[in-house]
């Protein structure tokens, strides 16, 4: 909501900073995008396994970036000002992810007889190395200022100043991938049981129990939203 | 009626957010603020927090990827 003075003021610093005509980006973005399909084409062309990977990638990309959306500032605004838009953006996604992963996976799989390994999808053993990992991914990630997805899409974008963040990720999963990722496995992931819900409830118990209480927590979120100052 | 400026430039969030807080909370009733910041993520933050407080505000492009962000601030913390 603007008022009459930042109007005015939004005038005066026009004159002030001399915005006339900024430069144009646009035959930049004609560039790439025309390099992009490009890709694409031949990524199709060769078949390879990732030819629907990288345009629903920029896709993603560009819907992120047109929505200002940021993880990190979902799960971080609640506690430091009070706000939940983002967070009940997220929980919508969630939402919106297990209907889709539910209808990718009965469809792959025979309901009445299956093994975890065939369902479609990152099933893993959690345990207390799922809360320290969290723990710590949340400590790098306010303070590098967005996680893995908001960072790319910022970089994408221009915000070259989380370049830092791209590199340190890619080291740090480097360096887990070649020498300790294998013994944290033998610790902590080896031999432990999968809990897969669809499993344990049948599929569509699971898929109810799990939208309602996602839906709740979307209205607890609304509810949280606070109206007092901080 | 004074101005103040706020510059967050190159400042990964939630930087610009909680210097903002801090300098509209020494501001009065009626000041006008201009935060300049080149992270897209801070729009989004300054402007939700902003029109929760019941303060005005707009914000312009002022450069590639540079965005600078007016806000009058209408109420006075008691």
């Amino acid at each position: 909501m603007t008022s009459q003075r930042i109007e005015a003021l939004k005038k005066r610093r026009k004159e002030e900073l001399q915005i006339t005509n900024k430069s144009n980006q646009s035959a930049y973005g004609w560039w790439l995008m025309l390099l992009a399909l490009l890709f694409t084409g031949a990524l199709f062309f060769f078949e390879s396994s990732y030819q629907w990977v990288f345009p629903i990638g920029i896709l993603l990309g560009l819907t992120l970036e047109r929505s200002r959306f940021c993880f990190a500032a979902s799960i971080r605004n609640p506690l430091t000002i009070g706000t939940t838009k983002l967070l009940q953006a997220v929980i919508i996604a969630l939402i919106v992810s297990t209907l889709g992963f539910y209808f990718v996976q009965v469809q792959t799989i025979d309901i009445n007889n299956f093994q975890i390994s065939e369902v479609p999808g990152t099933l893993k053993p959690v345990g207390w190395n799922t809360v320290v990992g969290g723990i710590l991914f949340g400590i790098g990630m306010v303070i590098a200022g967005g996680c893995a997805s908001g960072t790319l899409m910022r970089i994408g974008e221009g915000f070259t100043l989380q370049i830092v963040v791209l590199i340190a990720f890619i080291t740090g999963s480097v360096l887990a991938g070649v020498f300790h990722y294998p013994f944290w496995y033998d610790l902590f992931i080896e031999g432990r049981e999968i809990v897969y819900l669809p499993e344990v409830l049948g599929f569509i118990p699971a898929l109810i129990l799990q939208i309602t209480v996602l839906g709740l927590l979307y209205f607890a979120a609304r509810r949280f939203d606070s109206r007092k100052k901080i | 009626m004074k101005e103040e400026f706020l510059d967050c430039m190159h400042e990964a969030c939630p930087i610009p957010l909680i210097k903002a807080l801090k300098k509209l909370g020494k501001m009065k009733a009626g000041d006008l603020l201009i935060m300049q910041t080149d992270h897209n993520c801070s729009i989004t933050n300054v402007i939700e927090w902003v029109e929760k407080q019941g303060h005005k505000m707009d914000y312009m492009e002022t450069g590639k990827g540079e965005w600078e962000i007016y806000i009058e601030k209408v109420v006075t913390d008691e």
